[in-house]
């Protein structure tokens, strides 16, 4: 599995993994029942403490991204993005109001964020 | 029996009148890569030799693999081993007979690694020691020391020299021996860089004493930059944030925090208007805290973790 880590930023690396794998799931890269890598071939392939594997799993987990089946491994879960709408759509405000504050801290204007919302959400794939 | 594979409690250790470690308490636990930052004579080669044996301390207790360190056997039978500055083959001897050297020494010697890592970077075999250039000389020995496979490995800046395909390559071979063996490693370093790369711990010492360990992920989280106008009320932060430094520059106070899990908005509410709190690198923490700890914050280091 290829995932870019940048080691000098001020995101945990365990996080970086977290948000690569959710992006991939959320892009179609990853399908449902794909198996992650084990958290050994993961953390060689990487060159990381298989710890911080362990803790980027646990958080996907806990955001119901993935399971873990004792002695089989990781799976992508098949029930992710069933999320109650009122909780969906909570989540996704909040997102959105963080992204829009520093936009246009940075002097975007509205029209553009839209634009390139609208652009990224075509790169994931024509299903979403 | 403890998780630590190096302990050392109120560790001092006077060269004269000079103390090179002072008091200095530290843990270790099993599996990590610990990286040592600190200034020239902080006092980090000093506590590499302690720890392998190769010096006594002058007060404090050192344990390493569980042991008190100088009961272990020299390089203790090849379950530590150590690279600095001071330990070079001579001049004549080849890496074939430094291999042999070595395998003769350690029971768990891995000769094929060890010639593995010698063609990753095109060494001969035959070539003497002497011949080596600077960064040559450094892989080689980390190679050997890699080689014997041992469960604490103390690297004393084993980048110096190198070039960044090589020092990539030293620090991958690093942590696969680390993955592998559930091995530990404490290496010293001033690159920022590399610590960002290798490290899963790092401890900051300054003036033989202990300013900061913790997990590098921690820091990359957690730390963040307060200013503010007029001064920042340091005991109002209690609770939300450790501070790890603190300047003042002009009318604006600065402080570099450890927040405890709070947002960015909790601190800012907690401080007043006024103020600004942004996330920094581990760089502009080491500087901060290197140029302006405060006294209080070295008696109370272990806590920090």
């Amino acid at each position: 599995m290829y995932l870019h880590l940048d080691h000098h930023s001020g995101e945990p690396i365990y996080r970086q993994i977290v948000e690569a794998i959710k992006y991939q799931v959320a892009s179609g890269q990853l399908a449902q029942e794909d198996r992650l890598p084990s958290i050994r071939t993961l953390a060689e392939e990487l060159k990381i403490n298989p710890r911080t594997v362990v803790k980027a799993y646990e958080e996907l987990q806990h955001a119901g991204l993935v399971v873990m089946r004792h002695g089989q491994g990781v799976f992508v879960s098949v029930n992710h993005g069933s999320t109650p709408q009122s909780v969906r759509q909570k989540a996704i405000a909040d997102m959105a109001r963080r992204m829009l504050a520093e936009a246009f801290r940075i002097g975007a204007p509205k029209d553009e964020v839209l634009r390139i919302i609208e652009s990224e959400a075509n790169k994931m794939g024509p299903e979403q | 029996m403890s998780d630590h594979v190096v302990r050392t409690v109120e560790l001092r250790r006077d060269f004269g009148a000079v103390r090179a470690l002072d008091g200095l308490s530290l843990d270790v636990s099993k599996g990590t890569i610990l990286t040592l930052l600190g200034p020239n004579g902080a006092g980090k080669t000093t506590l590499l030799r302690i720890l392998m044996g190769l010096i006594e301390p002058t007060g404090g207790q050192v344990f390493v693999l569980g042991s008190p360190a100088r009961s272990q056997p020299a390089g203790g039978a090849g379950r530590v081993a150590y690279v600095g500055d001071r330990c070079e083959p001579p001049d004549w001897a080849t890496p074939a007979l430094l291999e042999g050297v070595q395998a003769g020494a350690s029971r768990t010697f891995d000769r094929t690694l060890f010639r593995e890592c010698c063609k990753r970077r095109g060494l001969s075999l035959r070539r003497p020691y002497g011949a080596l250039s600077k960064g040559q000389r450094r892989w080689v020995l980390t190679s050997l020391a890699l080689a014997c496979r041992p469960e604490l490995i103390l690297l004393d800046e084993p980048a110096d020299g190198l070039d960044p395909a090589a020092r990539k390559a030293l620090y991958d071979a690093l942590r696969d021996h680390v993955n592998e063996r559930e091995a530990t490693a404490i290496v010293t370093t001033h690159v920022i860089a590399d610590v960002e790369r290798i490290a899963d711990e790092v401890a900051i010492i300054d003036a033989g004493r202990l300013i900061l360990h913790a997990p590098l992920e921690d820091l990359r989280e957690n730390i963040r930059q307060v200013e503010m106008s007029g001064g920042i009320s340091l005991p109002e932060l209690g609770g939300l944030a450790t501070v790890l430094g603190s300047t003042r520059q002009g009318d604006m106070a600065i402080a570099w925090v450890k927040c405890n899990g709070v947002s960015d908005g909790q601190l800012v509410r907690r401080l007043g208007p006024g103020a600004t709190v942004r996330n920094v690198g581990l760089e502009t923490l080491y500087l901060a805290i290197a140029e302006h700890q405060p006294a209080a914050l070295a008696e109370s280091g272990k806590g920090l973790k």
